[in-house]
């Protein structure tokens, strides 16, 4: 069990960095694509294209799937920190990792239905 | 010369329950140390007045205080540096013995945790163990800790968990993990990655913001960091 949680933890750290990385990749394409390359690229038109192409379909997704973990796994680091009770850390744990995986599922959902 | 007020925050736990702020007016010379500021209370104003000193040189570590809201050396803090107002405060997180003499058996109890000792079975050579300047340099850093306790007493993750090992003993740790006369790093390691280990540490850069002796000690952390995975995800047997 102790190996288990061990292992468990440097996952953790090191997919936060991986998934920062790709963040920072991440980040740049979706502020140059939405925010820089003009009101035609965020048009009805120009979204639907985008997302009937498989490559932005899979950026989305990897995009997604880094958010979510960085975000949630960073809450889920330093709620310890903050909540004392060991019955509410537990139970905060759960809810953060249910809110989680709505979110990935519901985004998924979008991209790909 | 200049006249400087020392704010002290004082507290005695057998005359009150709570700490108190003691004024004093000091004539120092630029060139003085805030330590010689301390000892000229000490001597001239107040005897009760209460702190640690030692060698007055920035090695021994004894006078780390936390002066105007930031962890150093009074011995190491030159007068000249500091604005007329200096206000001193006991390291933060430690319990208060008495004005700014803290606890230090919390700090010294995780620095001994982390096996804070050289572990070679082997037949020492006539002389020394050597080391090639390469290996010597990797805690070269590392090894100029004073322990003061600074950097624990200002990182936020001790703050809010005092299990925590802190900065100083996971750089202890560091020191003799990347020590290559050491035969016990995978024991070490053991030791410091487990929930109060070295995960706890945030990169908050506080410990390497006060560190009197400028060692960066966020960075020596992430080396271990990036040493657990290695060790424990790609080298997996």
């Amino acid at each position: 069990m102790k190996r288990i949680i061990e292992i468990k933890r440097v996952i953790e750290w090191f997919f936060q960095r991986i998934t920062g990385v790709v963040l920072l990749i991440g980040l740049i394409v979706h502020f140059q694509t939405m925010h820089y390359s003009g009101a035609g690229q965020i048009s009805y038109e120009a979204v639907f294209a985008r997302l009937s192409n498989p490559y932005w379909i899979v950026f989305n997704i990897v995009f997604l799937l880094s958010v979510t973990y960085h975000g949630f796994n960073g809450l889920l680091g330093i709620m310890p920190e903050y909540v004392h009770s060991h019955k509410m850390q537990k139970v905060l744990e759960g809810v953060l990792i249910v809110v989680a995986v709505t979110v990935v599922s519901l985004g998924v959902y979008i991209l790909t239905v | 010369m200049k006249t400087c007020t020392f704010n002290i925050k004082r507290f005695d736990p057998e005359k009150a329950s709570t700490p108190r702020w003691a004024k004093f007016s000091v004539e120092m010379e630029q060139t003085e140390r805030l330590l010689d500021g301390l000892i000229k209370i000490k001597d001239n104003m107040d005897g009760t007045l209460t702190f640690r000193r030692s060698c007055a040189h920035g090695i021994c570590g004894s006078c780390a205080v936390k002066i105007n809201g930031k962890n150093g050396l009074a011995c190491q803090t030159l007068i000249k540096d500091m604005p007329d107002t200096i206000t001193l405060e006991p390291l933060e997180a430690y319990p208060v013995i008495k004005d700014l003499v803290v606890d230090m058996s919390p700090f010294f109890e995780k620095n001994d945790k982390v096996m804070p000792y050289l572990v070679n079975d082997e037949t020492p050579p006539d002389r020394e163990r050597l080391q090639s300047p390469e290996d010597q340099h990797k805690i070269l850093q590392s090894i100029t800790c004073i322990m003061c306790g600074s950097c624990t007493s200002s990182c936020p993750g001790y703050w809010a968990n005092k299990d925590y090992l802190g900065p100083s003993a996971l750089l202890k740790a560091y020191r003799f993990i990347f020590d290559t006369r050491d035969n016990a790093s995978g024991e070490r390691l053991e030791k410091i990655i487990h929930n109060n280990g070295l995960w706890r540490c945030r990169s908050i850069y506080n410990c390497v913001e006060v560190c009197p002796k400028e060692i960066d000690i966020t960075g020596h952390l992430s080396k271990l960091k990036r040493l657990a995975v290695k060790k424990k995800l790609l080298e997996r047997k």
